[in-house]
């Protein structure tokens, strides 16, 4: 009985852990995966975010991203290509979800996929489009990044 | 009087309904075939020689386009500069699709096209087309996230996976006249 309940333990931790999509923390060489794109999801709170949760394809793959400071920041990670929604966030000490609208985005095969701004406040969370901060971040943080996937915009005088 | 009054609004209520589903219906449709070669003869949307399924994928990319769909812009953009092989007329279409997708959402992959597409033009045709691209960039824009796509043609085209079969019934490839044993 006992083992069986450690197995069970030992595959929702490493289920847990298959759902939490590596980031790219640095200006680094991107592989993508076959049939992958490469998305930017920014965040804007108050408070630490423990966990964002998305999910695509109809419910079929869901990916998570962790450990976001507060402040304005932008995440890149991988994910096959299609429709994701923000399913919820844990910030506060609290677990938010979306139950009726969801903010969604689209992830296209090859391509930088901006998903948006989450505006995390107490109440008033909402996904925003900022493609200036996009762009700035892009150019600043991830040049080289940048110049593969979004080309000249991220030039100097651009 | 009152029986009379009741069946005609019944029958008023019947002919409104009727023709507010055919309305709806014919809205649809035309929306479909918008970019149909017939409909574009000449202009951005216009395309030959694709079979069914292209012709109405084609259709569908188009359609989102001119709603200012960026993605659905640079999908034509990619279809057109295929069909350019064969028919070189299409690159100023590859060209003004590519150049309006990249207005709204610069990406490498879009300037790619750009400049594959504009290579084979003239300048003064690049000169023109660029005309095209301001015109449409006014009227419709760019940058609008509509619809699933990909979803959405998977959808139409949906068919069974291989190696699935319906007890008592036969696929219709398979189905032919020669060969079929009577059962004794």
């Amino acid at each position: 009985m006992n083992k069986t309940l450690i197995i069970l333990a030992l595959s929702t931790f490493l289920f847990a852990c298959r759902a939490t999509v590596p980031t790219y923390d640095q200006d680094q060489h991107v592989e993508l995966q076959p049939g992958h794109g490469l998305v930017a999801f920014g965040t804007n709170s108050l408070d630490y975010i423990s966990s964002i949760k998305f999910v695509g394809d109809g419910n079929k793959n869901t990916a998570m991203i962790k450990a976001i400071k507060e402040g304005t920041h932008l995440r890149l990670f991988q994910l096959p290509a299609g429709k994701y929604c923000v399913l919820e966030f844990v910030a506060y000490q609290r677990l938010y979800q979306f139950n009726s609208s969801k903010p969604c985005f689209y992830v296209e095969e090859d391509e930088i996929n901006y998903g948006g701004h989450l505006v995390l406040r107490s109440g008033t969370s909402r996904l925003v489009h900022s493609e200036a901060h996009f762009f700035n971040t892009m150019r600043t943080k991830y040049p080289q990044i940048c110049r593969r996937f979004l080309g000249s915009a991220c030039d100097e005088d651009a | 009087m009152k029986m009379h009054n009741t069946a005609l609004l019944i029958f008023a209520s019947a002919i409104l309904l009727f023709s507010c589903t055919v309305a709806a219906k014919t809205e649809v449709i035309s929306e479909f075939e918008l970019c149909e070669p017939q409909e574009f003869s000449g202009g951005y949307g216009s395309v030959v020689e694709l079979d069914r399924k292209g012709a109405e994928v084609f259709g569908y990319y188009c359609f989102l386009a001119l709603q200012g769909e960026h993605r659905a812009q640079k999908k034509l953009a990619s279809k057109y500069l295929k069909l350019a092989e064969k028919n070189d007329s299409y690159y100023v279409n590859a060209y003004v699709w590519a150049t309006l997708s990249n207005l709204g959402a610069p990406r490498a992959s879009k300037e790619r096209l750009i400049k594959l597409s504009g290579s084979q033009l003239e300048p003064e045709v690049q000169v023109v087309s660029q005309g095209v691209v301001d015109t449409l960039y006014a009227d419709i824009g760019t940058g609008i996230v509509i619809q699933d796509m990909k979803k959405n043609i998977r959808n139409r085209y949906k068919k069974p996976l291989a190696g699935t079969h319906i007890p008592g019934t036969v696929p219709s490839r398979l189905k032919s006249t020669k060969n079929v044993e009577e059962p004794d």
